[in-house]
Protein backbone atom coordinates (compact mmCIF):
# COMPACT_ATOMS: atom_id res chain seq x y z
CA UNK A 1 0.00 0.00 0.00
CA UNK A 2 2.79 2.40 0.99
CA UNK A 3 4.61 1.56 -2.24
CA UNK A 4 1.55 2.51 -4.29
CA UNK A 5 1.08 5.75 -2.38
CA UNK A 6 4.71 6.58 -3.07
CA UNK A 7 4.25 5.73 -6.74
CA UNK A 8 1.14 7.84 -6.92
CA UNK A 9 3.06 10.71 -5.44
CA UNK A 10 5.63 10.33 -8.24
CA UNK A 11 2.94 10.19 -10.95
CA UNK A 12 1.36 13.26 -9.46
CA UNK A 13 4.68 15.07 -9.26
CA UNK A 14 5.48 14.30 -12.90
CA UNK A 15 2.06 15.55 -13.98
CA UNK A 16 2.55 18.71 -11.97
CA UNK A 17 5.96 19.32 -13.57
CA UNK A 18 4.43 18.71 -17.00
CA UNK A 19 1.53 21.09 -16.40
CA UNK A 20 3.84 23.79 -15.12
CA UNK A 21 5.31 23.71 -18.61
CA UNK A 22 1.94 24.91 -19.85
CA UNK A 23 1.02 27.44 -17.16
CA UNK A 24 -1.21 29.51 -19.40
CA UNK A 25 -3.26 26.43 -20.27
CA UNK A 26 -4.04 25.81 -16.58
CA UNK A 27 -5.02 29.46 -16.11
CA UNK A 28 -7.28 29.41 -19.16
CA UNK A 29 -9.00 26.19 -18.16
CA UNK A 30 -9.73 27.62 -14.72
CA UNK A 31 -11.33 30.67 -16.34
CA UNK A 32 -13.48 28.46 -18.60
CA UNK A 33 -14.51 26.44 -15.58
CA UNK A 34 -15.63 29.54 -13.66
CA UNK A 35 -17.69 30.48 -16.71
CA UNK A 36 -19.41 27.05 -16.70
CA UNK A 37 -20.03 27.34 -12.98
CA UNK A 38 -21.81 30.62 -13.71
CA UNK A 39 -23.88 28.96 -16.48
CA UNK A 40 -24.82 26.10 -14.15
CA UNK A 41 -25.89 28.37 -11.31
CA UNK A 42 -27.67 30.64 -13.80
CA UNK A 43 -29.71 27.70 -15.16
CA UNK A 44 -30.75 26.70 -11.62
CA UNK A 45 -31.82 30.30 -10.96
CA UNK A 46 -33.78 30.29 -14.23
CA UNK A 47 -35.65 27.11 -13.24
CA UNK A 48 -36.54 28.59 -9.88
CA UNK A 49 -37.87 31.69 -11.63
CA UNK A 50 -40.70 29.41 -12.78
CA UNK A 51 -41.18 27.05 -9.83
CA UNK A 52 -40.83 27.27 -6.05
CA UNK A 53 -39.38 23.83 -5.55
CA UNK A 54 -37.94 21.02 -7.62
CA UNK A 55 -39.26 17.61 -6.54
CA UNK A 56 -39.37 18.93 -2.98
CA UNK A 57 -35.95 20.63 -3.11
CA UNK A 58 -35.67 24.36 -2.44
CA UNK A 59 -33.50 26.63 -4.61
CA UNK A 60 -30.63 26.92 -2.11
CA UNK A 61 -30.65 23.11 -1.69
CA UNK A 62 -30.43 22.52 -5.45
CA UNK A 63 -27.61 25.07 -5.67
CA UNK A 64 -25.67 23.12 -3.03
CA UNK A 65 -26.28 19.91 -4.96
CA UNK A 66 -25.15 21.55 -8.22
CA UNK A 67 -21.89 22.65 -6.63
CA UNK A 68 -21.32 19.20 -5.10
CA UNK A 69 -21.95 17.69 -8.56
CA UNK A 70 -19.35 19.98 -10.11
CA UNK A 71 -16.90 19.20 -7.32
CA UNK A 72 -17.48 15.51 -8.02
CA UNK A 73 -16.71 16.12 -11.69
CA UNK A 74 -13.53 18.06 -10.94
CA UNK A 75 -12.22 15.39 -8.58
CA UNK A 76 -12.83 12.59 -11.10
CA UNK A 77 -11.01 14.65 -13.74
CA UNK A 78 -8.13 15.32 -11.44
CA UNK A 79 -7.53 11.77 -10.28
CA UNK A 80 -8.54 9.28 -12.95
CA UNK A 81 -10.32 10.64 -16.01
CA UNK A 82 -7.02 11.80 -17.55
CA UNK A 83 -5.57 8.29 -17.44
CA UNK A 84 -8.74 6.57 -18.60
CA UNK A 85 -9.15 9.03 -21.49
CA UNK A 86 -5.70 8.15 -22.78
CA UNK A 87 -6.35 4.42 -22.63
CA UNK A 88 -7.89 4.16 -26.09
CA UNK A 89 -4.81 5.88 -27.57
CA UNK A 90 -2.48 3.56 -25.67
CA UNK A 91 -4.29 0.50 -26.98
CA UNK A 92 -4.36 1.73 -30.57
CA UNK A 93 -0.70 2.69 -30.59
CA UNK A 94 0.53 -0.26 -28.55
CA UNK A 95 1.89 1.93 -25.75
CA UNK A 96 -0.11 -0.12 -23.29
CA UNK A 97 2.77 -2.60 -23.72
CA UNK A 98 4.90 -0.44 -21.46
CA UNK A 99 2.26 -0.46 -18.75
CA UNK A 100 2.00 -4.24 -18.84
CA UNK A 101 5.77 -4.61 -18.69
CA UNK A 102 6.07 -2.75 -15.41
CA UNK A 103 6.12 -4.65 -12.11
CA UNK A 104 3.14 -2.65 -10.90
CA UNK A 105 -0.58 -3.42 -10.91
CA UNK A 106 -1.62 -2.64 -14.50
CA UNK A 107 -5.00 -1.28 -13.47
CA UNK A 108 -3.37 1.16 -11.09
CA UNK A 109 -0.95 2.33 -13.79
CA UNK A 110 -3.73 2.71 -16.35
CA UNK A 111 -6.01 4.67 -14.07
CA UNK A 112 -3.72 6.88 -12.05
CA UNK A 113 -0.63 7.59 -14.12
CA UNK A 114 -2.00 10.88 -15.38
CA UNK A 115 -3.38 13.28 -12.82
CA UNK A 116 -4.80 16.52 -14.21
CA UNK A 117 -3.28 18.82 -11.67
CA UNK A 118 -4.83 21.96 -13.09
CA UNK A 119 -8.13 20.84 -11.50
CA UNK A 120 -6.75 21.64 -8.06
CA UNK A 121 -7.56 25.35 -8.58
CA UNK A 122 -11.10 24.46 -9.60
CA UNK A 123 -11.54 22.13 -6.63
CA UNK A 124 -10.41 24.85 -4.23
CA UNK A 125 -12.84 27.30 -5.84
CA UNK A 126 -15.69 24.77 -5.59
CA UNK A 127 -15.00 24.08 -1.91
CA UNK A 128 -15.21 27.80 -1.15
CA UNK A 129 -18.41 28.13 -3.17
CA UNK A 130 -19.91 25.11 -1.36
CA UNK A 131 -19.02 26.54 2.07
CA UNK A 132 -20.57 29.87 1.10
CA UNK A 133 -23.80 28.23 -0.22
CA UNK A 134 -24.11 26.13 2.94
CA UNK A 135 -23.81 29.29 5.02
CA UNK A 136 -26.31 31.03 2.76
CA UNK A 137 -28.82 28.21 3.30
CA UNK A 138 -28.30 28.41 7.06
CA UNK A 139 -26.76 24.94 7.21
CA UNK A 140 -23.80 24.32 9.49
CA UNK A 141 -23.06 20.57 9.37
CA UNK A 142 -21.67 18.76 12.40
CA UNK A 143 -18.47 16.74 12.13
CA UNK A 144 -20.59 13.55 11.86
CA UNK A 145 -22.56 15.01 9.00
CA UNK A 146 -19.33 15.97 7.23
CA UNK A 147 -18.07 12.40 7.77
CA UNK A 148 -21.31 10.94 6.38
CA UNK A 149 -21.21 13.33 3.42
CA UNK A 150 -17.57 12.39 2.70
CA UNK A 151 -18.35 8.65 2.93
CA UNK A 152 -21.18 8.94 0.39
CA UNK A 153 -19.09 11.20 -1.81
CA UNK A 154 -16.19 8.71 -1.75
CA UNK A 155 -18.54 5.78 -2.44
CA UNK A 156 -19.87 7.71 -5.45
CA UNK A 157 -16.35 8.30 -6.75
CA UNK A 158 -15.46 4.61 -6.38
CA UNK A 159 -18.64 3.43 -8.10
CA UNK A 160 -18.25 5.83 -11.02
CA UNK A 161 -14.60 5.02 -11.37
CA UNK A 162 -15.46 1.30 -11.52
CA UNK A 163 -18.27 1.80 -14.04
CA UNK A 164 -16.18 3.89 -16.39
CA UNK A 165 -13.21 1.65 -15.94
CA UNK A 166 -15.40 -1.18 -17.24
CA UNK A 167 -16.43 0.99 -20.19
CA UNK A 168 -12.84 1.77 -21.18
CA UNK A 169 -11.88 -1.88 -20.73
CA UNK A 170 -13.99 -2.65 -23.81
CA UNK A 171 -11.21 -0.90 -25.76
CA UNK A 172 -9.39 -4.24 -25.75
CA UNK A 173 -11.91 -5.41 -28.33
CA UNK A 174 -13.40 -2.23 -29.74
CA UNK A 175 -10.03 -0.39 -29.88
CA UNK A 176 -11.58 3.02 -30.15
CA UNK A 177 -14.13 3.84 -27.48
CA UNK A 178 -12.99 7.39 -27.54
CA UNK A 179 -16.13 9.37 -26.82
CA UNK A 180 -16.87 7.77 -23.51
CA UNK A 181 -16.00 11.06 -21.86
CA UNK A 182 -19.09 12.65 -23.45
CA UNK A 183 -21.31 9.94 -21.94
CA UNK A 184 -19.56 10.46 -18.65
CA UNK A 185 -20.23 14.22 -18.80
CA UNK A 186 -23.92 13.60 -19.49
CA UNK A 187 -24.20 11.37 -16.43
CA UNK A 188 -22.43 13.87 -14.24
CA UNK A 189 -24.60 16.72 -15.51
CA UNK A 190 -27.73 14.72 -14.72
CA UNK A 191 -26.35 13.94 -11.26
CA UNK A 192 -26.29 17.65 -10.40
CA UNK A 193 -30.08 17.56 -9.99
CA UNK A 194 -31.97 15.68 -7.24
CA UNK A 195 -32.80 12.10 -8.25
CA UNK A 196 -36.33 12.79 -6.95
CA UNK A 197 -37.05 14.51 -10.28
CA UNK A 198 -37.37 11.02 -11.77
CA UNK A 199 -40.82 9.60 -11.17
CA UNK A 200 -42.30 6.11 -10.97
CA UNK A 201 -40.19 3.16 -12.11
CA UNK A 202 -37.48 5.43 -13.51
CA UNK A 203 -36.55 6.73 -10.08
CA UNK A 204 -34.97 3.58 -8.61
CA UNK A 205 -33.27 2.95 -11.94
CA UNK A 206 -31.61 6.36 -12.16
CA UNK A 207 -31.05 6.69 -8.43
CA UNK A 208 -29.53 3.30 -7.75
CA UNK A 209 -28.81 1.35 -10.92
CA UNK A 210 -27.09 4.02 -13.02
CA UNK A 211 -26.54 5.38 -10.08
CA UNK A 212 -26.96 9.12 -10.35
CA UNK A 213 -27.92 9.43 -6.66
CA UNK A 214 -24.35 8.67 -5.67
CA UNK A 215 -23.03 11.72 -7.51
CA UNK A 216 -24.47 14.15 -5.04
CA UNK A 217 -28.08 13.63 -3.97
CA UNK A 218 -27.40 11.04 -1.23
CA UNK A 219 -24.43 12.96 0.14
CA UNK A 220 -26.23 16.33 0.20
CA UNK A 221 -29.29 14.75 1.86
CA UNK A 222 -27.12 14.21 4.92
CA UNK A 223 -26.60 17.98 5.20
CA UNK A 224 -30.32 18.49 4.75
CA UNK A 225 -31.23 15.94 7.45
CA UNK A 226 -33.07 13.74 4.93
CA UNK A 227 -30.62 10.84 4.68
CA UNK A 228 -32.22 7.52 3.63
CA UNK A 229 -31.06 4.20 5.07
CA UNK A 230 -31.65 2.50 1.71
CA UNK A 231 -29.12 4.85 0.12
CA UNK A 232 -26.49 3.70 2.60
CA UNK A 233 -27.01 0.00 1.78
CA UNK A 234 -27.17 0.68 -1.94
CA UNK A 235 -23.89 2.62 -1.76
CA UNK A 236 -22.11 -0.26 0.00
CA UNK A 237 -23.58 -2.82 -2.39
CA UNK A 238 -22.61 -0.79 -5.46
CA UNK A 239 -19.05 -0.27 -4.21
CA UNK A 240 -18.57 -4.01 -3.63
CA UNK A 241 -20.31 -5.21 -6.81
CA UNK A 242 -18.73 -2.72 -9.22
CA UNK A 243 -15.25 -3.21 -7.69
CA UNK A 244 -15.52 -6.95 -8.11
CA UNK A 245 -17.01 -6.85 -11.60
CA UNK A 246 -14.56 -4.30 -12.95
CA UNK A 247 -11.57 -6.25 -11.62
CA UNK A 248 -12.80 -9.55 -13.06
CA UNK A 249 -13.57 -7.90 -16.41
CA UNK A 250 -10.11 -6.30 -16.50
CA UNK A 251 -8.35 -9.62 -15.83
CA UNK A 252 -10.42 -11.30 -18.51
CA UNK A 253 -9.68 -8.50 -20.98
CA UNK A 254 -5.92 -8.61 -20.39
CA UNK A 255 -5.89 -12.12 -21.80
CA UNK A 256 -7.32 -10.74 -25.04
CA UNK A 257 -4.83 -7.94 -25.47
CA UNK A 258 -3.40 -8.09 -28.98
CA UNK A 259 -1.00 -5.15 -28.80
CA UNK A 260 -0.38 -3.03 -31.90
CA UNK A 261 1.98 -3.98 -34.65
CA UNK A 262 5.49 -2.53 -34.59
CA UNK B 1 19.62 -24.59 -17.36
CA UNK B 2 18.45 -22.46 -20.28
CA UNK B 3 17.42 -18.92 -19.36
CA UNK B 4 14.87 -18.88 -22.18
CA UNK B 5 13.02 -22.04 -23.13
CA UNK B 6 10.32 -22.04 -25.80
CA UNK B 7 8.35 -25.16 -26.72
CA UNK B 8 5.93 -25.30 -29.65
CA UNK B 9 4.87 -21.69 -29.29
CA UNK B 10 1.92 -20.65 -31.43
CA UNK B 11 0.15 -17.31 -31.67
CA UNK B 12 -2.72 -16.95 -34.11
CA UNK B 13 -4.79 -13.80 -34.60
CA UNK B 14 -8.21 -13.28 -36.06
CA UNK B 15 -8.02 -10.31 -38.39
CA UNK B 16 -10.88 -8.76 -40.31
CA UNK B 17 -10.50 -7.91 -43.95
CA UNK B 18 -12.03 -4.79 -45.47
CA UNK B 19 -12.43 -3.99 -49.12
CA UNK B 20 -11.10 -0.57 -50.10
CA UNK B 21 -13.23 2.57 -50.30
CA UNK B 22 -16.43 3.81 -48.75
CA UNK B 23 -18.57 0.93 -50.05
CA UNK B 24 -16.08 -1.52 -48.57
CA UNK B 25 -16.35 0.25 -45.21
CA UNK B 26 -20.16 0.04 -45.33
CA UNK B 27 -20.06 -3.65 -46.18
CA UNK B 28 -17.60 -4.31 -43.41
CA UNK B 29 -19.94 -2.51 -41.01
CA UNK B 30 -22.69 -5.04 -41.72
CA UNK B 31 -20.71 -8.18 -42.31
CA UNK B 32 -17.07 -8.67 -41.52
CA UNK B 33 -14.84 -11.31 -43.04
CA UNK B 34 -12.33 -12.74 -40.62
CA UNK B 35 -9.30 -14.83 -41.32
CA UNK B 36 -6.62 -16.39 -39.16
CA UNK B 37 -3.11 -15.00 -39.20
CA UNK B 38 -0.49 -17.46 -38.01
CA UNK B 39 1.90 -14.88 -36.57
CA UNK B 40 3.93 -17.54 -34.75
CA UNK B 41 3.50 -21.12 -35.83
CA UNK B 42 4.99 -23.82 -33.64
CA UNK B 43 8.47 -22.58 -32.84
CA UNK B 44 10.86 -24.05 -30.26
CA UNK B 45 14.29 -22.96 -29.08
CA UNK B 46 16.44 -22.53 -26.00
CA UNK B 47 18.87 -19.74 -25.09
CA UNK B 48 21.56 -20.00 -22.44
CA UNK B 49 22.64 -17.32 -19.99
CA UNK B 50 24.75 -14.56 -21.53
CA UNK B 51 23.93 -15.44 -25.14
CA UNK B 52 23.31 -12.61 -27.59
CA UNK B 53 21.07 -14.04 -30.29
CA UNK B 54 20.06 -12.36 -33.53
CA UNK B 55 16.43 -12.87 -34.52
CA UNK B 56 15.91 -12.06 -38.18
CA UNK B 57 13.17 -12.34 -40.75
CA UNK B 58 11.26 -10.22 -43.28
CA UNK B 59 8.49 -7.81 -42.26
CA UNK B 60 5.54 -9.62 -40.71
CA UNK B 61 7.56 -12.81 -40.16
CA UNK B 62 6.60 -13.02 -36.47
CA UNK B 63 9.67 -11.56 -34.75
CA UNK B 64 7.92 -8.93 -32.67
CA UNK B 65 4.99 -11.22 -31.83
CA UNK B 66 7.47 -13.80 -30.52
CA UNK B 67 9.21 -11.19 -28.36
CA UNK B 68 5.85 -10.00 -27.06
CA UNK B 69 4.90 -13.54 -26.13
CA UNK B 70 8.24 -14.03 -24.37
CA UNK B 71 7.84 -10.84 -22.38
CA UNK B 72 4.32 -11.77 -21.26
CA UNK B 73 2.44 -9.13 -23.26
CA UNK B 74 0.56 -11.60 -25.42
CA UNK B 75 -1.14 -14.81 -24.40
CA UNK B 76 -0.13 -17.57 -26.80
CA UNK B 77 -2.57 -19.75 -28.70
CA UNK B 78 -0.52 -22.80 -27.67
CA UNK B 79 2.89 -23.79 -26.39
CA UNK B 80 5.05 -23.29 -23.34
CA UNK B 81 7.57 -20.61 -22.48
CA UNK B 82 9.84 -20.34 -19.44
CA UNK B 83 11.97 -17.26 -18.90
CA UNK B 84 14.31 -17.43 -15.89
CA UNK B 85 12.02 -20.20 -14.64
CA UNK B 86 8.89 -18.00 -14.84
CA UNK B 87 5.83 -18.36 -16.98
CA UNK B 88 5.76 -14.89 -18.64
CA UNK B 89 1.94 -14.66 -18.75
CA UNK B 90 1.70 -14.82 -14.99
CA UNK B 91 3.40 -11.40 -15.15
CA UNK B 92 4.80 -11.80 -11.67
CA UNK B 93 6.63 -8.76 -10.36
CA UNK B 94 9.76 -10.86 -9.76
CA UNK B 95 9.75 -11.78 -13.45
CA UNK B 96 9.03 -8.28 -14.74
CA UNK B 97 11.85 -6.87 -12.62
CA UNK B 98 14.34 -9.09 -14.44
CA UNK B 99 13.38 -8.46 -18.04
CA UNK B 100 13.11 -5.52 -20.39
CA UNK B 101 11.69 -4.97 -23.85
CA UNK B 102 12.95 -2.13 -26.01
CA UNK B 103 10.94 -1.32 -29.11
CA UNK B 104 12.65 0.96 -31.59
CA UNK B 105 9.37 2.40 -32.82
CA UNK B 106 7.64 3.04 -29.53
CA UNK B 107 8.64 5.06 -26.56
CA UNK B 108 8.04 4.89 -22.86
CA UNK B 109 9.57 8.26 -22.03
CA UNK B 110 7.27 11.04 -20.81
CA UNK B 111 7.03 13.21 -23.90
CA UNK B 112 6.81 16.64 -22.26
CA UNK B 113 9.33 16.00 -19.51
CA UNK B 114 13.11 15.62 -19.51
CA UNK B 115 14.25 11.98 -19.71
CA UNK B 116 15.66 12.14 -16.18
CA UNK B 117 12.08 12.35 -14.83
CA UNK B 118 11.18 9.03 -16.50
CA UNK B 119 14.39 7.52 -15.12
CA UNK B 120 13.49 8.66 -11.60
CA UNK B 121 9.99 7.24 -12.00
CA UNK B 122 11.35 3.90 -13.21
CA UNK B 123 13.61 3.79 -10.18
CA UNK B 124 10.49 3.84 -8.01
CA UNK B 125 8.54 1.43 -10.21
CA UNK B 126 11.35 -1.14 -10.19
CA UNK B 127 12.25 -0.36 -6.55
CA UNK B 128 15.92 0.16 -7.38
CA UNK B 129 17.88 1.17 -4.23
CA UNK B 130 19.19 4.76 -4.50
CA UNK B 131 22.96 3.95 -4.46
CA UNK B 132 22.52 1.27 -7.14
CA UNK B 133 20.35 3.60 -9.19
CA UNK B 134 22.93 6.37 -9.09
CA UNK B 135 25.74 4.00 -10.01
CA UNK B 136 23.83 2.40 -12.90
CA UNK B 137 22.58 5.73 -14.21
CA UNK B 138 26.08 7.27 -14.16
CA UNK B 139 27.49 4.24 -15.92
CA UNK B 140 24.81 4.18 -18.64
CA UNK B 141 24.90 7.94 -19.16
CA UNK B 142 28.68 7.85 -19.61
CA UNK B 143 28.60 4.85 -21.93
CA UNK B 144 26.01 6.47 -24.18
CA UNK B 145 27.44 9.99 -23.76
CA UNK B 146 24.19 11.78 -23.01
CA UNK B 147 25.17 13.88 -19.97
CA UNK B 148 24.12 17.10 -21.72
CA UNK B 149 20.60 16.01 -22.75
CA UNK B 150 19.34 14.50 -19.50
CA UNK B 151 17.49 17.66 -18.58
CA UNK B 152 16.11 18.44 -22.04
CA UNK B 153 12.43 17.67 -22.74
CA UNK B 154 12.06 14.40 -24.64
CA UNK B 155 10.03 16.03 -27.44
CA UNK B 156 13.03 18.24 -28.22
CA UNK B 157 15.48 15.34 -28.64
CA UNK B 158 16.60 13.81 -31.92
CA UNK B 159 15.63 10.21 -32.76
CA UNK B 160 19.11 8.94 -31.86
CA UNK B 161 19.18 10.79 -28.55
CA UNK B 162 15.72 9.51 -27.73
CA UNK B 163 16.74 5.93 -28.47
CA UNK B 164 19.70 6.24 -26.15
CA UNK B 165 17.37 7.51 -23.41
CA UNK B 166 14.94 4.65 -24.14
CA UNK B 167 17.76 2.19 -23.63
CA UNK B 168 18.69 3.75 -20.31
CA UNK B 169 15.06 3.72 -19.15
CA UNK B 170 14.90 0.01 -20.03
CA UNK B 171 18.16 -0.90 -18.31
CA UNK B 172 18.08 1.04 -15.05
CA UNK B 173 16.87 -2.02 -13.18
CA UNK B 174 19.72 -4.11 -14.67
CA UNK B 175 17.54 -6.75 -16.36
CA UNK B 176 18.98 -10.22 -16.84
CA UNK B 177 16.99 -10.79 -20.01
CA UNK B 178 16.72 -8.12 -22.66
CA UNK B 179 14.51 -8.16 -25.75
CA UNK B 180 15.62 -5.58 -28.30
CA UNK B 181 13.19 -5.06 -31.15
CA UNK B 182 14.90 -3.04 -33.85
CA UNK B 183 16.73 -0.68 -31.52
CA UNK B 184 18.64 0.98 -34.38
CA UNK B 185 15.74 1.64 -36.73
CA UNK B 186 15.93 5.06 -38.38
CA UNK B 187 19.27 5.97 -36.78
CA UNK B 188 22.26 7.42 -38.59
CA UNK B 189 25.46 5.34 -38.81
CA UNK B 190 27.15 7.10 -35.90
CA UNK B 191 24.24 6.58 -33.52
CA UNK B 192 23.81 3.02 -34.81
CA UNK B 193 27.40 2.17 -33.98
CA UNK B 194 27.13 3.76 -30.55
CA UNK B 195 24.04 1.73 -29.71
CA UNK B 196 25.58 -1.51 -31.00
CA UNK B 197 28.80 -0.96 -29.04
CA UNK B 198 26.71 -0.31 -26.01
CA UNK B 199 24.66 -3.51 -26.40
CA UNK B 200 27.86 -5.54 -26.81
CA UNK B 201 29.36 -3.93 -23.71
CA UNK B 202 26.20 -4.46 -21.66
CA UNK B 203 26.01 -8.12 -22.69
CA UNK B 204 29.66 -8.70 -21.76
CA UNK B 205 29.60 -6.82 -18.49
CA UNK B 206 26.30 -8.10 -17.08
CA UNK B 207 26.20 -11.53 -18.70
CA UNK B 208 22.71 -10.51 -19.84
CA UNK B 209 20.80 -12.79 -22.17
CA UNK B 210 19.75 -10.76 -25.20
CA UNK B 211 17.54 -11.36 -28.21
CA UNK B 212 18.05 -8.73 -30.89
CA UNK B 213 15.86 -8.22 -33.94
CA UNK B 214 16.99 -5.92 -36.68
CA UNK B 215 16.46 -5.31 -40.37
CA UNK B 216 20.09 -4.30 -40.66
CA UNK B 217 22.15 -7.43 -41.13
CA UNK B 218 25.18 -5.34 -40.15
CA UNK B 219 23.77 -5.12 -36.60
CA UNK B 220 23.41 -8.88 -36.39
CA UNK B 221 26.82 -9.56 -37.94
CA UNK B 222 28.55 -7.25 -35.53
CA UNK B 223 26.92 -8.57 -32.37
CA UNK B 224 25.61 -12.09 -32.73
CA UNK B 225 27.25 -15.42 -33.25
CA UNK B 226 23.99 -17.28 -33.13
CA UNK B 227 21.02 -16.33 -35.28
CA UNK B 228 17.48 -17.55 -35.59
CA UNK B 229 15.69 -16.97 -38.88
CA UNK B 230 11.90 -16.78 -38.84
CA UNK B 231 9.56 -16.52 -41.79
CA UNK B 232 5.77 -16.89 -41.94
CA UNK B 233 5.81 -17.60 -38.23
CA UNK B 234 8.07 -20.64 -38.56
CA UNK B 235 11.65 -20.94 -37.42
CA UNK B 236 13.63 -21.90 -40.51
CA UNK B 237 17.18 -21.65 -39.18
CA UNK B 238 18.74 -21.67 -35.73
CA UNK B 239 22.51 -21.84 -35.50
CA UNK B 240 25.81 -20.08 -35.91
CA UNK B 241 25.84 -17.15 -38.30
CA UNK B 242 28.75 -18.74 -40.15
CA UNK B 243 26.62 -21.87 -40.73
CA UNK B 244 24.12 -19.81 -42.71
CA UNK B 245 26.86 -19.15 -45.21
CA UNK B 246 27.81 -22.82 -45.36
CA UNK B 247 24.23 -23.96 -45.59
CA UNK B 248 22.66 -21.46 -47.95
CA UNK B 249 25.53 -19.94 -49.95
CA UNK B 250 26.50 -22.45 -52.57
CA UNK B 251 28.45 -19.76 -54.44
CA UNK B 252 31.61 -17.77 -53.83
CA UNK B 253 32.55 -14.43 -55.28
CA UNK B 254 35.74 -14.27 -57.33
CA UNK B 255 36.81 -10.63 -57.72
CA UNK B 256 39.31 -9.77 -60.42
CA UNK B 257 41.06 -6.47 -61.14
CA UNK B 258 41.97 -6.32 -64.83
CA UNK B 259 44.86 -4.32 -66.23
CA UNK B 260 43.52 -4.16 -69.80
CA UNK B 261 40.01 -3.62 -71.16
CA UNK B 262 38.15 -6.65 -72.55
CA UNK B 263 34.79 -6.98 -74.30
CA UNK B 264 32.16 -7.56 -71.58
CA UNK B 265 29.99 -9.61 -73.98
CA UNK B 266 32.83 -12.02 -74.67
CA UNK B 267 33.61 -12.37 -70.95
CA UNK B 268 29.94 -13.01 -70.15
CA UNK B 269 29.85 -15.86 -72.65
CA UNK B 270 32.76 -17.65 -71.00
CA UNK B 271 32.48 -16.74 -67.31
CA UNK B 272 29.55 -16.50 -64.79
CA UNK B 273 29.67 -12.70 -64.48
CA UNK B 274 27.92 -11.11 -61.51
CA UNK B 275 29.02 -7.55 -62.26
CA UNK B 276 31.56 -5.88 -64.49
CA UNK B 277 32.74 -2.31 -64.04
CA UNK B 278 36.16 -2.04 -65.60
CA UNK B 279 38.64 -2.64 -64.10
CA UNK B 280 36.64 -4.69 -61.56
CA UNK B 281 35.05 -7.96 -62.63
CA UNK B 282 33.10 -10.09 -60.15
CA UNK B 283 32.27 -13.73 -60.92
CA UNK B 284 29.60 -15.70 -59.10
CA UNK B 285 31.08 -19.19 -58.99
CA UNK B 286 29.72 -22.46 -57.58
CA UNK B 287 31.82 -23.67 -54.68
CA UNK B 288 33.01 -26.85 -56.43
CA UNK B 289 34.05 -24.90 -59.53
CA UNK B 290 36.06 -22.16 -57.82
CA UNK B 291 39.50 -23.68 -58.47
CA UNK B 292 38.83 -24.48 -62.12
CA UNK B 293 37.21 -21.18 -63.09
CA UNK B 294 39.82 -19.14 -61.19
CA UNK B 295 42.63 -20.95 -63.00
CA UNK B 296 40.90 -20.38 -66.36
CA UNK B 297 40.37 -16.67 -65.59
CA UNK B 298 44.05 -16.24 -64.75
CA UNK B 299 44.94 -17.91 -67.98
CA UNK B 300 42.49 -16.14 -70.33
CA UNK B 301 42.07 -12.65 -68.80
CA UNK B 302 44.59 -9.84 -68.13
CA UNK B 303 44.37 -10.16 -64.32
CA UNK B 304 46.29 -7.71 -62.13
CA UNK B 305 44.80 -8.81 -58.80
CA UNK B 306 42.42 -11.50 -57.54
CA UNK B 307 40.47 -12.30 -54.37
CA UNK B 308 37.95 -15.01 -53.43
CA UNK B 309 35.21 -14.04 -50.95
CA UNK B 310 32.12 -15.42 -49.33
CA UNK B 311 28.98 -13.57 -50.46
CA UNK B 312 27.70 -10.85 -48.11
CA UNK B 313 25.47 -12.29 -45.39
CA UNK B 314 22.87 -9.68 -46.28
CA UNK B 315 22.70 -11.05 -49.85
CA UNK B 316 22.36 -14.60 -48.58
CA UNK B 317 19.50 -13.68 -46.28
CA UNK B 318 17.80 -11.69 -49.02
CA UNK B 319 18.04 -14.62 -51.41
CA UNK B 320 16.88 -16.93 -48.65
CA UNK B 321 13.72 -14.90 -48.07
CA UNK B 322 13.09 -14.36 -51.75
CA UNK B 323 13.70 -17.96 -52.80
CA UNK B 324 11.95 -19.39 -49.71
CA UNK B 325 13.92 -22.60 -50.01
CA UNK B 326 14.80 -23.57 -46.47
CA UNK B 327 15.61 -27.20 -47.16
Amino acid sequence: MFRYLKLYFHFFRNCLVRELEFRFNAFLLSLVHIFWLGVMLGSVTLIFGQVDSLAGWRKEEVLILAVVGMLFHDITEMFFIGGLQRFSYFIRHGEFDFILLKPVNSRFMTSFRYAEFQNIFRIIIMIFVLASFLRGAGISPSIYEWAGFSAFFLAGLIVFYNIFFMVITTNFWLINVFNFNDIFDRFLSAGRYPVDIFKGRLKPFFAYVIPLGLIGTFAVEIFLGRARLVSFWIAILMVVVTSLLSELFWRFALKHYQSASS
Amino acid sequence: MAVISVQNLKKFYKVHQKEPGFWGSLKSLVKRKYYDVKAVDDISFEIEEGELVGFIGPNGAGKTTTLKCLSGLLYPTAGQVRILGFNPWDRKNQFLKQISLVMGQKNQLWWDLPAIETFNLNKEIYEVPTPQYKKTLDELVQLLEIEDILKVQVRKLSLGQRMKCELIAALLHSPKVLFLDEPTIGLDVVSQKKILDFIREYNKKHQATIILTSHYMGDIEQLCQRVMVIDNGRLCFDGQLSDIIQKYADHKLVSLILNKEVDPKVVAKVFPVKEFNYPKLVLNVKRDQVAGITARALEQLPVADLSIEEPAIEDIIRELFTGKDYA
